[in-house]
């Protein structure tokens, strides 16, 4: 089928949102970082494995007799004296990853001359073919590039096709004999495939693909050959624990291999269709670069697809056909992004951990909390990108294309299982399984995993929120850089929220580690309520997570027209389609029925609150006798009563609002614990003898917001994926398919 | 190997011959006889190139003609030398090449229209129209062998025909 068809019924735009090869490359090259990092970090131990052995064993039976039964003095001196040891690691990993680097730096800058002097790549003058040279730089001009590229031929090569190559600026177009031939015989097949070629260079992707090229040969000469040749010397009477060892390694050796591997090709891959749909749009309605796609051979794109540098031909036809294929989300790549992101955590985080083993805290944050944040901060962008252009391209598609909203639960499924996966890949967790109690690990590994899916579910229902505020809000203004806006605020909130959560994990594990799985999670859930959840950049947090979406409101404009924006559209000329939602439904937000709730509720609790008070004075005598004894208990009693009543109170915010009820629910949350945190304070004041002053106002405020936020959150999310669903049993979506991975 | 015993003979002629079958080639004519001229068997090589996996799909080869015409016209310039070797023994290479272009018409006739000299090497007293020319055998001889070597380096039947049909057009017939 001609794309001509297709182009008269107005395709959507997947240039508003940065492309998969973006994503996709970023996630390659941390792959490879996180996958070295593994391999140089296991290099330490394979050829240390003595002084590695002896000094753990001498740094355990030191700390058991200097700290004499304190859990705390014992770790701390532990940690001091393997601090050598981790030093050396340290820069073992570090040394990798600088070789790694540079060979692909290297790689990637002799490329393009190396291309040109093996292929016997000649320039296309203009003596030879100058109405050619004449035509390709009107083909530039067209396709939006400001400078033209060199253009190149390969005279003996018989293909109907090109290569775009090149980096830094400097660009290469080489037209095979059999595309120069087609000049003169079929213009508009010369012209589908010129244009896709250039569409490389102006979607960007020619440096990405090559630094990505470059990376993966890297890894393999500097990373995956001395690791595999290392695996071939061994000494051959290897003890039970050092099989075991090597076992675990290749196993997460290979893992590695195939996933940076196919990770690769995806990027080769995804980055055809865009160009495809780049050349279509210039083209003209020619369908020839439809009618070119039909000719290319599909057999061996049967099977093995995710091996091939292309996507089949009949896939790209699909997509060029039907853009909203690249609005859909992608189990897999999911779950890539998962895997890789935990990789590099966990090595970014071991990293700085062991290079500031001698260091101490900051601003109130322990050394680990530092790591961590750190840590997430330089790795959430990508997840925050990834999430947040996925989910804002679905709903982007289902309310400008008038399709009921689609699931993200492929996406929260492949998140949670790739950080799953990739928490088993890193070389911590290795070195986990010859100390630990592997049963209790294991169940611990799984309630974590449940909570990390939680967790997801409720920041992916979040973006999805904040996604449908903004692009309803927007819809108006042709704001596409609102994404990128969108991206950077929920990076950090992705950074500040993630962060901890692996610190959790991590100190929690080592609860698991002696066997004591109810510690790991007593201190998993002490932690998280007690400590995290009441920090300031926690608190702000929370408040970013209503006051951004709702932020929208501002910018909301009377919707006069209802026709949708000319730029979420590839051919603009043409009739825009009427908006998905019914304006009833673009106008409602019951922001007022949130804030009411929250409030009212507050008052409420408040109410009871010094009803219990008067009660208590009522019956007890002495007070002050009476809190000092039981202070722990009227503290938990009174924090823990306040959460679980901003939970009702979310609960009812979110099941009254019919849009936007998470956020709903936690702007009720947060007003609700304002006016708790009053009712507090007014008991304070009526206590005998109590005192008052900022500090103390911060912590009722911190710890009342905190905990009634962090256990709202998982509460708010379930319910607003229940929601969903169940509207969605009510109406049938129209679901953007996934496009080829 | 050598490549061609009249390498700047078998451009020109090709260069015209190209322009007969296959136009659209000619922008590329330049480049494909160089390569030719260092290396014929490579030329004629299928090439996919080593980077399709970055280029813009795996598609087949289409054929292109001018190394073929280029081989076709070696060929045929090398059964002409022993034709005219056949006649006059011993001759030096330039006379040899300089009796060659007497036998096509682009050394002829149309230069003829140019410059009435007679190419370099031909016996002054000898009008050009009167040029040798070849026989009707030789030029049956001369279509088969074109046609064969066309076929054989996968030509199509019409277009190893019309190469031959060329070649023979092109050359001059004993008057």
């Amino acid at each position: 089928m001609a794309v001509t068809a297709n182009t008269s019924s107005n395709r959507l735009n997947p240039f508003i949102f940065p492309s998969d090869t973006t994503f996709r490359f970023v996630l390659l090259v941390l792959a490879v970082l996180g996958a070295t990092a593994f391999i140089y970090g296991s290099f330490f131990y394979t050829f240390n494995a003595q002084y590695a052995y002896e000094l753990m064993v001498g740094c355990l039976e030191s700390a058991n007799t200097v700290s004499s039964g304190d859990p705390q003095a014992g770790f701390n001196g532990i940690g001091t004296c393997l601090a050598p040891m981790n030093r050396s690691v340290a820069i073992w990993t570090l040394s990798g990853l600088g070789l790694v680097l540079s060979a692909a730096v290297v790689l990637f800058l002799v490329n393009a001359p190396l291309k040109i002097w093996r292929n016997g790549y000649q320039p296309l003058s203009r003596e030879d073919a100058p109405e050619i040279l004449d035509y390709l730089d009107e083909l530039c001009r067209e396709i939006g590039l400001v400078r033209s590229p060199s253009f190149l031929v390969a005279p003996l090569n018989r293909t109907i096709g090109g290569l775009a190559f090149g980096g830094l600026g400097r660009y290469y177009l080489v037209l095979n004999g059999g595309l120069i031939a087609c000049f003169y015989k079929d213009r508009p097949v010369f012209r589908s495939v010129a244009l896709h070629e250039l569409a490389h260079v102006r979607n960007g992707d020619i440096d990405k693909t090559y630094f990505a090229m470059a990376s993966w040969r890297a890894f393999v000469a500097v990373a995956l050959l001395p690791f595999s040749v290392s695996m071939f010397f061994r000494p051959a009477n290897l003890t039970s624990v050092e099989t075991d060892y090597l076992f675990n390694i290749s196993i997460r050796f290979a893992a590695l291999a195939v996933m940076v591997y196919l990770i690769y090709k995806s990027v080769l891959r995804v980055r055809e269709v865009y160009a495809d749909i780049r050349a279509s749009v210039h083209e003209g309605h020619t369908g020839s670069l439809d009618r070119v796609l039909a000719t290319l051979p599909d057999s061996r794109f049967r099977r093995w697809g995710f091996l091939q540098a292309h996507p089949s031909p009949a896939e790209r036809r699909k997509t060029l056909l039907d853009t909203s294929r690249l609005f859909g989300s992608n189990f897999w790549t999911a779950f890539g992004v998962g895997t890789v992101v935990m990789l590099a955590f966990s090595s970014i985080y071991w990293l700085f951990s062991y290079l500031t083993s001698n260091s101490g805290g900051f601003l109130g944050l322990t050394r680990g909390e530092i790591a961590s944040l750190w840590a997430a901060i330089i790795l959430m962008p990508l997840v925050a990108g990834f999430v947040v252009v996925g989910i804002w391209r679905e709903r982007f598609f289902a309310q400008v294309a008038g399709a009921s909203s689609t699931g993200v639960s492929r996406l929260v499924l492949g998140l949670t299982l790739g950080v799953v996966f990739g928490q088993f890949l890193s070389l911590e967790s290795v070195l986990e399984m010859e100390t630990t109690s592997p049963v209790i690990v294991f169940f611990y590994g799984i309630l974590w995993t449940l909570f990390l899916f939680v967790y997801l579910l409720f920041l992916v229902q979040w973006i999805k929120s904040t996604a449908s505020a903004w692009i309803d809000a927007t819809h108006p203004h042709p704001s596409p850089r609102l994404v990128v806006i969108a991206i950077l605020i929920t990076s950090l909130v992705l950074g500040f929220l993630a962060g901890p959560m692996f610190l959790v994990y991590t100190m929690g594990i080592e609860f698991a580690r002696d066997g004591d799985l109810i510690g790991g999670i007593g201190f998993v859930f002490i932690w998280s309520f007690l400590v995290g959840a009441s920090h300031l950049h926690m608190i702000l947090l929370y408040i970013c997570l209503w006051a951004f979406p709702l932020a929208s409101l501002l910018w909301r404009k009377p919707i006069s027209q209802e026709t949708a924006p000319a730029w979420a559209f590839l051919e603009p000329g043409l009739v825009n389609p009427p908006v998905g939602l019914p304006s009833a439904v673009r106008n409602s937000h019951p922001i007022w029925l949130a804030a009411l709730i929250g409030l009212g509720g507050g008052l409420v609790w408040c109410g009871l609150i010094l009803f219990f008070y008067i009660i208590t004075r009522l019956f007890i005598t002495d007070l002050p006798a009476f809190i000092d004894q039981q202070i722990t208990l009227i503290t938990f009693g009174l924090f823990g009563f306040a959460a679980l009543a901003q939970v009702a109170i979310a609960i009812a915010a979110a099941g009254l609002t019919k849009h936007l009820r998470l956020v709903n629910g936690l702007f009720s949350v947060f007003l609700a614990g304002c006016m708790m945190t009053g009712g507090l304070i007014l008991v304070q004041l009526l206590l005998p003898g109590a005192r008052l002053d900022l500090g103390i106002i911060w912590e009722l405020f911190s710890h009342v917001i905190g905990m009634g936020t962090l256990l709202a959150l998982p509460v708010l999310g379930i319910l607003s994926a229940l929601a969903y669903w169940m509207e969605r049993r009510a109406t049938s979506p129209v679901t953007p398919a996934p496009v080829v991975s | 190997m050598k490549n061609s015993e009249y390498p700047q003979l078998v451009t020109d002629l090709s260069r015209d011959l190209v322009a007969q079958v296959a136009p659209e080639e000619l922008p590329l004519f330049r480049t494909i006889s160089e390569e030719y001229s260092k290396n014929p068997a490579r030329t004629l090589r299928v090439h996919q190139g080593k980077d399709e996996d970055l280029g813009f799909g795996p598609s087949e080869a289409t054929v292109l003609v001018t190394p073929i015409v280029l081989d076709v016209v070696k060929a045929v310039i090398k059964y002409l030398v022993g034709e005219i070797k056949k006649s006059i023994k011993k001759e030096s290479p330039e006379a040899t090449e300089s009796r060659i272009k007497l036998l096509f018409k682009k050394f002829t006739i149309s230069k003829d229209k140019r410059d009435p000299k007679p190419p370099v090497g031909t016996a002054p007293s000898q009008p050009l129209q009167q040029s040798p020319g070849l026989t009707t055998e030789q030029l049956r001889q001369v279509h088969r062998l074109a046609f064969e070597k066309a076929r054989q380096l996968s030509l199509t039947e019409n277009q190893a025909g019309l190469l031959a049909d060329s070649i023979v057009g092109s050359l001059t017939i004993t008057s």
